[in-house]
């Protein structure tokens, strides 16, 4: 400051700025043209790098966070798909044991069922078969009565032939026939 | 006359003479330097005129400027003329690029203010850089027109100089961001606002306290004025000139050594490799800053993007 007081007092900050200047080579002319230069590599800088750069760095960043999406969504549909796969194997397991429960549960039913109704039909074969049995007792007993009676009837007239009078004979067989059973 | 030999090569042009270094001239550069054996004056503050186009002086730092430029252009349509979805290493390298100035610029002036300036800060940082790097190329300094000495060739004329060690560049850049930073403000704040962030009080005030600090924010605002008019550009002109400038200088200095000079300049050249890399990001985060400072908006103390504040990153 005081520098430029003194230059200034003395008149001389113009000559003082010319002289800087001269030193220095400050030229309008190579300042402008310098500047011009910049001016032109900015301008084509900005048109030819920057915008196209940031654009294809823009674009990559999206394709990029797209693509993390994609990957994102797709691992979550993977595991959803193995949750699925896991829930229709869990699910598959489930139904197979039930269905083997229920069909052991209907192959015992089934047993209990035929095995009553062979225990039955068996009662009941047995239970014909007891009754024709007894049919056949209760007529072989009826014929055995009759066949004995006839025996009987026969031996006791052999005997009262030649032991018996007639009128025995007729007696004995009117009380033989009252004995028998009706 | 032609001569060549440990990797010189001169020819003789109207009345003046062309010395071409060949690339893997460090050595040869430190030797011939040696050689001359001249007391060394270092590099002229201001660029050199070579010749006139349409009225137009083509200096040696324009013609490095126009280097860096075309190769910035010629990089990017290469890398984006066919983009594809999965890049090649041309596109992968623009991209990443790209992508890490705008990440970085985005985390310190947030996702509403980077879209507004990147295309100028990303510029400044790339362009910058390139001009640095441009200008450390082997011949960069060497190739030219020069005077032969008793000592041997002497390179007056460079056919190119480093463009940000020209005022007339650095300069360039401090006005483009000063007017890009004025537009900026504008559209963020609105004339009325501008005029509030710079002159109005701050603090909520009342009563006398509000007249007095009235005053001095007054006050403040006129000096906040005249460090965005007059000091801001200048700090940025000759930070830039002075770092490149120097490094210049101090590449000359080095291959003046007779003993291992150009070993002392490798190392030298990879120092203003990172210089080079440094004064193109401190001149954008300077940028970004500034520009920061005078669009966040008060009344939220925010910037207008996300809220993202210098602090925090």
């Amino acid at each position: 400051m005081p520098n430029f007081t003194v230059l200034a007092s003395a008149g001389g900050l113009t000559e003082a700025v010319g002289e800087i200047s001269h030193t220095l080579g400050i030229d309008a002319r190579i300042f402008l043209a310098n500047l011009a230069c910049f001016a032109i590599v900015m301008l084509v800088l900005k048109r030819f790098a920057y915008g196209p750069v940031l654009a294809m760095l823009e674009e990559r960043r999206k394709r990029i966070a797209q693509m993390q999406a994609d990957a994102e969504r797709v691992r979550q549909e993977l595991a959803k798909a193995e949750a699925d796969r896991q829930r229709v194997l869990q699910e598959a397991g489930a139904r197979a044991d039930r269905i083997l429960e229920e069909a052991k549960q209907a192959a015992a039913q089934l047993r209990d069922v035929e095995l009553k109704r062979v225990r039955e039909e068996a009662d009941r074969v047995l239970a014909q078969a007891r009754e024709a049995a007894a049919r056949d007792v209760a007529r072989l007993r009826e014929e055995l009565q009759c066949e004995v009676g006839r025996l009987a009837v026969q031996m006791a007239e052999r005997v009262a032939r030649q032991t018996f009078t007639p009128q025995d004979q007729e007696r004995l067989a009117a009380e033989t026939m009252r004995n028998l059973p009706a | 006359m032609l001569k060549v030999g440990f990797g010189v090569l001169c020819m003789r042009t109207t009345g003046r003479q062309l010395i071409v270094w060949a690339a893997t001239a460090l050595p040869a550069w430190s030797a011939c330097a040696s050689e001359t054996g001249e007391a060394h004056h270092g590099l002229p503050l201001e660029s050199q005129r070579l010749f006139d186009l349409c009225g137009i002086p083509i200096t040696n730092s324009m013609i490095e400027c126009i280097a860096a430029g075309a190769l910035i252009v010629l990089v990017a349509q290469l890398a984006t003329r066919k983009m594809t979805f999965v890049p090649g290493r041309l596109q992968n390298f623009v991209e990443w690029l790209v992508e890490s100035l705008y990440e970085f610029l985005e985390g310190f002036l947030g996702p509403h203010l980077v879209k507004r300036t990147f295309w100028v800060l990303a510029t400044l940082f790339i362009f910058i850089l390139m001009t640095n790097w441009v200008g450390l190329l082997p011949g960069g300094g060497s190739i030219g027109w020069g005077v032969q000495t008793p000592h041997g060739f002497k390179v007056t004329e460079p056919l190119m100089r480093g463009a940000n060690a020209d005022v007339n560049m650095t300069l360039g850049f401090a006005l483009f961001f000063t007017v890009m930073w004025f537009v900026w403000s504008l559209q963020e704040q609105g004339p009325v606002g501008m005029i509030k962030h710079l002159f109005a009080p701050k603090g909520g005030m009342k009563g006398w306290m509000l007249g007095l600090m009235t005053l001095l924010f007054f006050f403040v605002g006129l000096v906040e004025v005249f460090q965005v008019l007059l000091v801001r550009p200048l700090a940025f002109t000759f930070r830039l000139y002075g770092n490149i400038y120097a490094g210049e200088n101090l590449m000359e200095t080095l291959l003046m050594f007779k003993h291992g000079g150009w070993l002392v300049a490798v190392l030298g050249y990879f120092l203003e490799i990172l210089v080079g890399l440094i004064q193109a990001t401190v001149f954008m985060l300077l940028a970004a800053a500034f520009t920061l400072l005078m669009c966040q908006h008060e009344e939220s103390g925010e910037s207008t993007g996300d809220g993202a504040h210098p602090a925090q990153h």
